[in-house]
């Protein structure tokens, strides 16, 4: 036989099944009339043969045997399987789930909830933490941290480090470096900050990204320092200040003040080296970031090995075992221990898996966790809305089984009864999750709105890659899976069905026992839900009743980056007291107070101070305090009221003897045993001196949530630390976004230079602090109202359907005496007891879990006594009322009607 | 509900089937009572049970289906054997022997 003869059979085969397919009512009609044939023949012959008319029919069919069941074998033989199969299944669903509209509606609906919020976190934990990077071979990448005994494991190195790296050809097959550096540029609406990274020649090549356009950097732009003033765009801000225009190339752009060519754009997807989510503004040559740092040549020379803050990236050699580079960048360690003794005495390198890094180990440690913990709460919220539709279905399962049972006597096979309820349940979740989608779209694009303006260039790409389509598969076949396996097995089971086929008053015990497990589960996971969510909540609620400590009323706060507006450093505080005159001078403003940071904002540093008498942490020569430096009328402006003592005043000048308030919590930790007046701080490097003057109010130095901490004010005008950071704080009579309009304009009249980083109200400041408690306690506490609702919900209907089965034995008891309040009470006490059973197992698992939310709680313990009682009682609540409803209505039975039902 | 007999008959169906229609295209009916009276009633089967398996045959290209009239001029579905059909008659048979030998062969064994 000839290959094509072969082929051609197959073909018809083929040809065949696309047309029972296409032609389903053709193919049965001929089933059909072929099947009718065959009796008719049969029936003649057996006439022949003698038989009376009757007999001879009967005996035909006799000797066929049941035609239905080789109806539905030949249907099965049509071998259209898969495809007809589903179309079948797919229309059976259809059709049952028309039968319903409510359950329907109800399932789409609560899936959509479940699975869009499983979509939404999973795809905002996969654009921070899970995404690759677009680097070519990713695996081969490595980042070179350098850890600092008793300081970060993850410190950045010095820029010499990097040549020494090289050096290391045997392993690492290239070594770039970037470092992160902030700048600015001019906009249309004044100055505005940048993120620039100065990265090696060889950094993009070395991961393996193309420019979108034009050029990355060459070797020799990389080595004079500050000799070649080039940029590549990053691709946003091309697309943002160019409109995405080609023909940028060859075009400056002012970066600080100086003139950059600009000789590429980067790549989309390429948003930042130092961290995933945040998105590069320009990339110069490594060699420039000195000039734009303002580093000054002398700085240059001091510095033994280069500035600190470089980042370093390298490709290890082919078959190179990432142990075998550690060993050899352990030697390297070694060799700069001798040569450079006081540099390097804690110094060593760390290599780790660049794959691995989405921002820090440390932090995305952090951020994975509380991502997983989010992850495992909108888990169980899908898992609960799982088991109701189970339990639902499983009600269902008991009306249907006289079809069930039909089915599989003439012959249906259970594999495809159980598939073909499985279709049922899986179409359900595949609408769910379209609708879910676009819900968890809404739902982000919402949250991004309400984002309070920060400075951050945060961008979190949350689009649908590869990686969350395939998680929202899963998550929406297990959802399909979970919700209708038990029933289609339940449903299906030959030795359940026949004994259902006696009428709907027979026992339907497993199903109740097997419902009743469902709600004992249901109970503990709500119970898990509601009081995990009930603790953060508390937290978050806690955290915003908070009183910061100061002055929250209206009030403008204007913070503007003298340093990164190249204002040269002498001319600082005149400038500022410029600033400040002509801001009291604006219509409606009363009062104004200079600082270099303000409470709750991210601008406020810890200065490294010595306490004469008071001893340094362990293996540390100095203290870390939160410090601002403030103006005579800060303390007054922000309403910190003073304990003791005097406040910082116009005579605490420049030249007069130095001096500081600092916090309650600063008094009782430093001098617990007496008043901290006339202590003297010291600032570790230069050695300036300060004498304690008073003691302030508490006040929240950086968190809402946060316990007392330790803060100095020291005046600024003796104090220089970061003093290229000045914020206005002004109150008056005006409301708070006018005066914040009339400072925004107040400062691009002055010059265009001027970097403002922020400039917002009071009330805008305090949300973007209150931003993520609130948004959490937003998103637990719907999930929790969401677990309560689906309890309750499952409850109901358990206990609806177990009290209709039960009618006749209520009408009985009924009849025998027992009053209704008796019927009604044994009704909700056996609901209960479920219930009971399953909200303990839930308590018990929540108390063991608890320790897990320790890290993300701040105000409250997590074993906060109160939510550990309201939260119990409160779910029991609900299920008594959601058992007490239906088992009222039973006891309203009329017990004659129930028993003639019977 | 299982008979030892029909299972045995679902593994060979195919083969009878095959070799039947090799002696001559027929349909369903006609090939079931040809497989009755060629085996000599010792296969009894339902005869329902041959419709599944010429279903099967037809999509895998071993066997086509066309409508004919009879002698008797009634419509009926005749069977014949397609070449790939009677290439894997062959191969079954060949099989079947084999086996068969093997087994008369264990039987003789002293």
């Amino acid at each position: 036989m000839s290959w094509f003869q072969h082929l051609c059979c197959r073909m018809r085969g083929f040809g065949l099944r696309l047309r029972f397919l296409l032609r389903r009512e053709r193919a049965e009609r001929e089933m059909d009339e072929e099947l009718r044939f065959h009796l008719d023949r049969e029936t003649e012959a057996n006439l022949r043969a003698g038989m009376p008319p009757a007999r001879a029919r009967r005996q035909a069919l006799l000797t066929f045997g049941g035609v239905e069941r080789f109806k539905e074998q030949t249907r099965e033989a049509r071998g259209v399987g898969p495809v007809e199969g589903l179309l079948q299944d797919v229309r059976y669903a259809a059709r049952q789930s028309l039968r319903s509209p409510l359950f329907t509606g109800v399932a789409v609906l609560t899936l959509a909830l479940g699975i869009g919020a499983n979509t939404a976190i999973f795809s905002l934990l996969n654009g921070l933490l899970l995404r690759d990077r677009p680097y070519q071979a990713p695996e081969a990448l490595v980042h070179v941290y350098t850890s600092v005994e008793g300081e970060s494991p993850y410190a950045t190195s010095f820029a010499r480090d990097l040549d020494d790296l090289r050096s290391l050809d045997d392993v690492f097959l290239e070594v770039g470096a970037f470092r992160g550096v902030a700048s600015r540029i001019q906009q249309s609406e004044g100055a505005r900050m940048v993120l620039v990274e100065a990265v090696s020649s060889n950094l993009f090549p070395l991961v393996g990204v193309a420019m979108a356009l034009g050029r990355g950097f060459s070797a020799e732009e990389d080595e004079a320092p500050g000799a070649f003033p080039v940029a590549v765009l990053g691709h946003a801000l091309w697309e943002r200040r160019y409109e995405g225009d080609p023909g940028v190339l060859g075009r400056t752009i002012r970066l600080g003040g100086e003139p950059y060519t600009i000789v590429g754009v980067a790549p989309d997807l390429l948003e930042s080296f130092t961290a995933q989510g945040f998105r590069t503004d320009l990339f110069i040559p490594l060699a420039m970031a000195g000039s734009l740092e303002g580093e000054t040549d002398r700085e240059r020379a001091a510095a033994e090995r280069g500035s600190q803050g470089t980042k370093i990236i390298a490709r290890l050699r082919t078959g190179v075992a990432l142990e075998q580079a550690q060993a050899r960048v352990d030697g390297l360690s070694l060799g700069l221990r001798s040569a450079h003794r006081e540099l390097y005495e804690k110094r060593s390198f760390l290599l780790l898996p660049s794959r691995d890094i989405a921002i820090q180990p440390d932090l995305d440690a952090y951020l994975l966790g509380a991502g997983a913990l989010l992850l495992a709460g909108v888990g169980l919220v899908l898992l609960l809305i799982c088991t109701n539709l189970t339990s639902f279905l499983l009600a269902r399962g008991v009306d249907r089984r006289r079809e069930i049972a039909l089915r599989l006597a003439l012959g249906a096979g259970r594999g495809r009864l159980i598939r073909q309820l499985l279709t049922e349940t899986l179409a359900l979740s595949a609408l769910g999750a379209a609708a879910g989608i676009l819900l968890g779209r809404w739902a982000l694009d919402l949250v991004s709105a309400a984002r309070p303006t920060m400075s951050l260039p945060l961008a979190i790409d949350t689009r649908m890659d590869g990686t969350v389509l395939l998680f929202t598969v899963a998550v929406t076949t297990a959802a399909g899976l979970v919700a209708g396996l038990v029933p289609a097995l339940q449903s299906t089971d030959p030795d359940v069905a026949p004994t259902l086929k006696a009428g709907s008053e027979a026992p339907g015990r497993p199903h109740l026992r097997l419902r009743n497990v469902l709600v004992g589960f249901q109970m503990a996971v709500s119970m898990v839900l509601l009081l995990a969510g009930g603790l953060v909540v508390k937290d978050a609620m806690k955290i915003q009743a908070v009183d910061p400590g100061f002055d929250t009323g209206e009030a403008a706060l204007l913070w503007l980056d003298l340093e990164l507006s190249g204002v040269p450093r002498g001319e600082w505080d005149a400038l500022a007291e410029a600033l400040a005159a002509e801001a009291r001078a604006l219509p409606g403003v009363e009062r104004v107070a200079v600082s270099n940071a303000v409470q709750l904002s991210e601008a406020i540093w810890e200065a490294e101070l010595t306490l004469p008498g008071v001893d340094p942490p362990p293996g540390q020569g100095f203290h870390r305090i939160h410090a601002l430096g403030v103006d005579g009328r800060y303390l007054d402006v922000m309403g910190i009221p003073l304990v003791v003592g005097r406040g910082i005043g116009d005579q605490d000048r420049e030249g007069a003897e130095g001096v500081v308030v600092v916090s309650e919590a600063a008094a009782r930790r430093f001098w617990p045993d007496g008043s901290p007046l006339g202590e003297e701080v010291r600032t570790a490097r230069e050695g300036e001196s300060f004498r304690v003057v008073g003691v302030a109010r508490d006040t929240k130095v950086l968190r809402p949530g946060e316990g007392p901490q330790p803060l100095f004010y020291l005046p600024r005008a003796q104090f220089q630390h970061r003093a290229g950071q000045l914020w206005l704080v002004v109150r008056g009579s005006a409301g708070a976004a006018e005066m914040v309009g009339a400072l925004r304009r107040m400062v691009r009249e002055r010059s265009s230079d001027l970097v403002v980083v922020e400039a917002k109200t009071m009330d805008e400041h305090l949300a973007l602090a209150l931003f993520l408690p609130r948004l959490t306690a937003l998103v637990l506490g719907a999930f929790g109202i969401l677990a309560v609702a689906l309890a309750a919900l499952g409850l109901y209907g358990v206990v609806s359907y177990s009290v209709s089965r039960r009618t006749p034995e209520v009408g009985i008891r009924l009849s025998l005496g027992a009053s209704r309040a008796q019927v009604v009470r044994m009704l909700v006490r056996d609901a209960l007891g479920v219930v009971t059973v399953g909200g303990a197992i839930g308590y018990a698992a929540a108390l063991a879990a608890a320790p897990l939310l320790a890290p993300f709680l701040v105000g409250v313990s997590p074993r906060d006594l109160m939510t550990l009682s309201v939260v119990p009682l409160l779910l029991l609540g609900v299920a008594g009322l959601a058992a007490l409803l239906p088992a009222r209505r039973a006891g309203r039975v009329d017990p004659v009607r129930a028993l003639r039902a019977e | 509900m299982t008979n030892p007999q029909t299972d045995f008959l679902q593994g060979t169906l195919d083969l009878l089937i095959l070799k039947t229609l090799a002696l001559g295209s027929n349909h369903g009916w006609a090939l079931a009572q040809r497989i009755q009276s060629i085996s000599e009633s010792v296969l009894t089967l339902n005869q329902g049970s041959l419709y599944p398996a010429l279903q099967r045959l037809e999509v895998k290209g071993e066997i086509r289906s066309e409508w004919r009239r009879t002698e008797q001029n009634r419509r009926a579905r005749y069977y014949d054997l397609t070449a790939l059909g009677r290439a894997r008659l062959e191969r079954e048979a060949e099989r079947w022997r084999t086996f068969a030998l093997a087994v008369e062969a264990i039987l003789q064994a002293k």
